[in-house]
């Protein structure tokens, strides 16, 4: 399981990528990230909404209510096109932090060898 | 905990009538998906209430925008009221005020030093520039402002007493003249409420807001302390 402050640094990310699939509501997202994660990053399940509720004020996120298949009020978010740039900012940053994490235990290896 | 009585702390914990909604319709998921796996309703319903965890703590995160509001409003409105305190006797004249004003002065110049000498004026200044541009703030940087606002109240609270003393003992110069001395002393009490204020409104809320923060550098963090299964499986 990554710690948690790894955890407390993907969140935004991970719920924007899932909404970049497509329009989704609260439970249907942490399914979302549970199935990208393979079950690796546990969340608990309340707190996504404080996560919802920030990215929507933040105009990263938009949010309309709907009805269910069986008639329940639903909230529904999407991802908007200031998401999807923080996204794709996202996107760099930690692909930035991989290349290097993967070029210095690469240079561990090689040093190793 | 059972639906109705799930819906009832929802309400009395302050969640609003569409969050209340969201948050029955995902336990509703949750449940089903439980009674999907062979639990009963009423144990799937438990279990679905009990996996958003503590429902206290989502409160604060969902309103902590709204609470920062009021706190910033405290903030200034005590910061109007000590500087009242200072400026309307002006009308006294200029000596009348520069000596009115003297007890809050007093109380600032108390509670400045003693977080120069605690902190330095790098690390006391940091503080105020993490308070003043607000949002979301780095942990270490917001723990940092908590240190300082927090000794920041303590030395508000002890300034406002010696301010105080100091001044009355200034004042007793002029225990020859009654009426001097006692509107000297009347003045010299103006200390204290300017210390309480300070400590409780200004330099508390501010170290409240601080605190908050802190816990605030990621919801994810709390994501992963809050625990629970959010996968399929039951």
């Amino acid at each position: 399981m990554p710690a948690r402050e790894l955890i407390a640094a993907s969140s935004v990310p991970l719920v924007l990528a899932v909404l970049a699939r497509g329009e989704s509501y609260g439970y249907a997202i942490l399914q979302g990230v549970a199935e990208l994660s393979e079950g690796r990053l546990a969340w608990g399940e309340g707190m996504l909404y404080p996560v919802l509720h920030r990215l929507e004020r933040d105009g990263l996120v938009d949010a309309s209510w709907g009805r269910s298949e069986v008639g329940r009020e639903r909230k529904y978010y999407r991802i908007t096109a200031a998401g999807r740039a923080a996204l794709a900012r996202h996107r760099d940053e930690w692909l930035g932090v991989h290349r290097t994490l993967e070029r210095a235990w690469g240079a561990i290896g090689a040093a190793h060898a | 905990m059972r639906e109705p009585q799930f819906q009832q702390r929802l309400e009395r914990l302050g969640f609003d009538a569409r969050e209340r909604a969201e948050l029955a319709d995902h336990v509703e998921c949750r449940a089903q998906q439980l009674e999907r796996a062979g639990l009963s309703r009423a144990e799937a319903v438990e279990r679905a209430c009990a996996g958003l965890g503590d429902l206290r703590q989502i409160a604060r995160e969902l309103h902590a925008p709204r609470v920062r509001r009021m706190q910033l409003q405290r903030v200034l409105g005590a910061a109007l009221v000590l500087a009242a305190l200072g400026v309307i006797p002006l009308s006294a004249g200029v000596l009348g005020g520069l000596l009115a004003a003297a007890p809050l002065g007093l109380v600032l110049a108390l509670v400045a030093s003693g977080l120069w000498a605690s902190f330095g004026p790098r690390r006391a200044a940091a503080a105020w520039r993490v308070a003043w541009e607000g949002g979301v703030v780095e942990f270490e940087r917001a723990r940092a402002a908590v240190r300082v606002f927090e000794r920041g109240e303590r030395l508000a609270w002890v300034a406002g007493p010696i301010a105080f003393l100091v001044l009355a003992a200034v004042e007793a110069s002029r225990l020859a003249d009654p009426p001097q001395f006692y509107s000297g002393l009347a003045r010299a009490a103006l200390a204290l409420p300017c210390g309480a204020i300070l400590g409780a409104f200004v330099f508390g809320t501010l170290a409240t807001w601080a605190r908050e923060t802190c816990g605030d550098r990621g919801d994810g963090d709390r994501l992963a302390l809050e625990g629970g299964p959010t996968g399929p499986q039951p």
